[in-house]
């Protein structure tokens, strides 16, 4: 008579053995640092991407991969892919795992159930979370040095562009495919604040990421409408409203702007080019002079 | 005359109705606003949102609502079935499988035209589809097993297209396919769509004496010298071509075809061919009332407008079928 834990053969026996090593495993201690990380998170990759040592990534995101997002998807490449399923973060055997705060619940439950360590960030809604997000993350992934240095980077470049404060700011707005817009109290309403322009959407009351009809939006008239770089090969009823000809026609037409998305998909070093690039465009508005 | 006085309060409406919908949308402008704003050359933010926005979706409204009663009409006569009609029996659902494939695979963006060809010929596959299934002696039951089977498997396609597109909103928009919309389409959708729309509508009208002696029997109409195949021909590639480019542009709507001939057929004295007429501007009215509807219901997000259509639709089908029952094998 066999006894059942030896019954299945070596495939059995390895997946028990693992099992085995997962549940005797402790959770990650503080101080030392995880050798294995997977992110589940297209802003978490991010702050991965920007802090592990190389030999430290598990696995990322597919979102990470993907440049309309991710403002470092050409590094993610060098790392593996995984599909947020509790079962395909298992066999990673990871000894900490980097999840949305919203999303992914019973994925996360169950990860905490193999006692896998979780750390769950929240989206930032300001450069001031992305500084504290940055800490705790360096601090989880035992490159706290490299954190602080980033955040000071960030810091030092948003002081470069100053604070901008014309006698009379500009309109702007962004527009998002299905008629999104990024209201108070979001990461895009301060980068529009910092590049010196009057976010109308916080204007005409929207709070947070919310929806603004395209007849509210040529009613209320923008100086300066922002929009997402569109993609050409991936055509969508939701980004055809942005080529509606209400849009482009009629005398008050606002100045448009594409800017790439993956700018401030998430709140990362890279946003602080959005707020360069709006800046400018603030510049030569107030110059009078025609914006790109 | 009594046809002429239908003809005339049709239109009154479809008017009336035109009218109440420039005046409709998120932005209060008062009718003063709404006048000011249609003859307003100055591209002011008021011209722009009556001009650009709410008259392509009138239009829109009137022209696919016509499309629709029509084409419902016209089924209903060649398959001498009352429950025929493009969203029922499945072209309306073939029509968005060919228009998403044009759409979200790239061939829309090469030529303005692709995306309604794509609509057209997935109608047109339908059409020709149910004509084969259900057979010419209009067994209503043929027919809406056809139709069942013709719409799943679009609807499957439909659906596995979306999920194959390139697009990160694709799978989010196979409510839009299924259900159709109006909301923000522009002058550009309507150009098109009523080019592609007119030479149907004139196929179809071309049939009226046709479908007139068919109601009497295929032998009654074969002996009063029409020809069935050029007749059938006739209102299939009509329904292909008018329903596929308004599915192309707004999304398959269903039950206007169905709603809207049955309503005024003891009107026109129950003749197929008279019926066509009413049933365009009658399904005109209905759609735009259905639009006004979808914007004055106060939803988080527009309803789309293929859901009030199925609401008012589907008990109404469930009432032709308890009717039909008596008469079924």
């Amino acid at each position: 008579m066999t006894r059942p834990g030896h019954s299945g053969g070596p495939r059995r026996s390895g997946a028990a053995i693992l099992l085995v090593a997962l549940l005797l495993a402790p959770p990650a201690a503080a101080a030392e640092a995880p050798a294995r990380v997977v992110s589940l998170n297209l802003c978490a990759d991010q702050l991965v991407l920007l802090l592990a040592r190389p030999g430290q990534v598990a696995a990322l995101s597919h979102l990470a991969r993907d440049s309309r997002l991710s403002a470092y998807a050409n590094e993610a490449k060098g790392f593996p892919a995984v599909a947020p399923a509790a079962e395909e973060v298992v066999r990673l055997a990871p000894d900490l795992v980097i999840a949305g705060r919203y999303s992914l619940r019973p994925t996360v439950e169950l990860l905490r159930r193999f006692r896998i360590a979780v750390l769950e960030i929240d989206l930032a809604r300001s450069f001031a979370e992305l500084r504290d997000q940055l800490l705790a993350v360096g601090r989880a992934l035992g490159r706290g040095e490299r954190a602080r240095e980033i955040a000071d980077g960030i810091d030092a470049s948003l002081a470069r562009i100053g604070p901008q404060s014309p006698a009379i700011a500009p309109t702007a707005i962004l527009y998002h495919p299905n008629g999104f817009t990024m209201g108070r109290g979001t990461l895009a309403d301060e980068v529009l604040a910092r590049a010196g322009f009057a976010n109308l959407a916080a204007r005409l009351g929207i709070e947070g990421y919310g929806r603004l009809s395209l007849e509210r939006l040529i009613a209320a008239h923008a100086d300066v409408l922002v929009t997402e770089e569109e993609s050409r090969e991936a055509p969508s009823l939701a980004s055809e409203v942005l080529a509606h000809p209400a849009l482009r026609k009629g005398g008050r037409t606002p100045i448009r702007m594409a800017l790439p998305g993956a700018l401030w998909a998430c709140a990362s070093p890279a946003t602080v080019e959005a707020v360069t690039r709006l800046a400018e465009a603030r510049a030569r508005l107030s110059r009078g002079a025609p914006a790109p | 005359m009594r046809a002429l006085v239908l003809a005339l309060v049709l239109a009154g409406l479809v008017g009336l109705l035109a009218l109440a919908s420039l005046g409709v949308g998120p932005v209060p402008l008062g009718p003063g606003g709404v006048i000011a704003g249609l003859f307003d050359a100055s591209g002011s933010p008021a011209a722009m949102i009556v001009q650009e926005i709410r008259l392509p979706r009138t239009l829109l409204a009137i022209l696919v609502g016509a499309s629709l009663g029509l084409s419902g009409a016209a089924l209903q006569g060649l398959l001498l079935n009352p429950l025929a009609e493009p969203g029922v029996v499945g072209v309306s659902a073939s029509a968005a499988f060919g228009a998403v494939i044009a759409f979200y695979f790239g061939l829309a963006s090469l030529h303005p035209l692709a995306l309604p060809v794509g609509g057209m010929a997935g109608a047109l596959a339908a059409g020709a589809a149910l004509r084969a299934l259900a057979g010419a002696e209009g067994s209503a039951l043929a027919l809406i097993l056809a139709g069942v089977a013709v719409n799943a498997l679009a609807a499957a396609l439909t659906a596995l297209a979306l999920n194959l597109a390139p697009s990160p909103y694709a799978a989010l928009e196979i409510v839009f396919w299924m259900m159709g919309s109006l909301a923000d389409r522009s002058l550009v959708h309507v150009g098109l769509a009523a080019a592609l729309m007119a030479p149907g509508w004139v196929l179809i009208a071309s049939a009226a004496r046709g479908l007139d002696a068919l109601a009497l029997g295929p032998e009654a109409a074969r002996s009063l010298g029409v020809g069935l195949a050029l007749l059938n021909w006739r209102v299939v590639a009509g329904t292909a071509l008018a329903v596929g480019a308004a599915v192309s542009f707004t999304g398959g709507i269903a039950f206007v075809g169905l709603v809207v001939p049955h309503l005024l057929r003891p009107l026109v004295g129950h003749r197929p061919g008279r019926l066509l007429m009413p049933s365009a501007l009658g399904g005109a009215a209905l759609l735009l009332a259905a639009d006004l509807a979808v914007r004055l219901i106060p939803t988080a997000a527009e309803l789309k407008i293929g859901v009030l259509t199925a609401l008012i639709g589907a008990p109404f089908f469930l009432r032709l079928i308890l009717g039909a029952r008596r008469t079924l094998p």
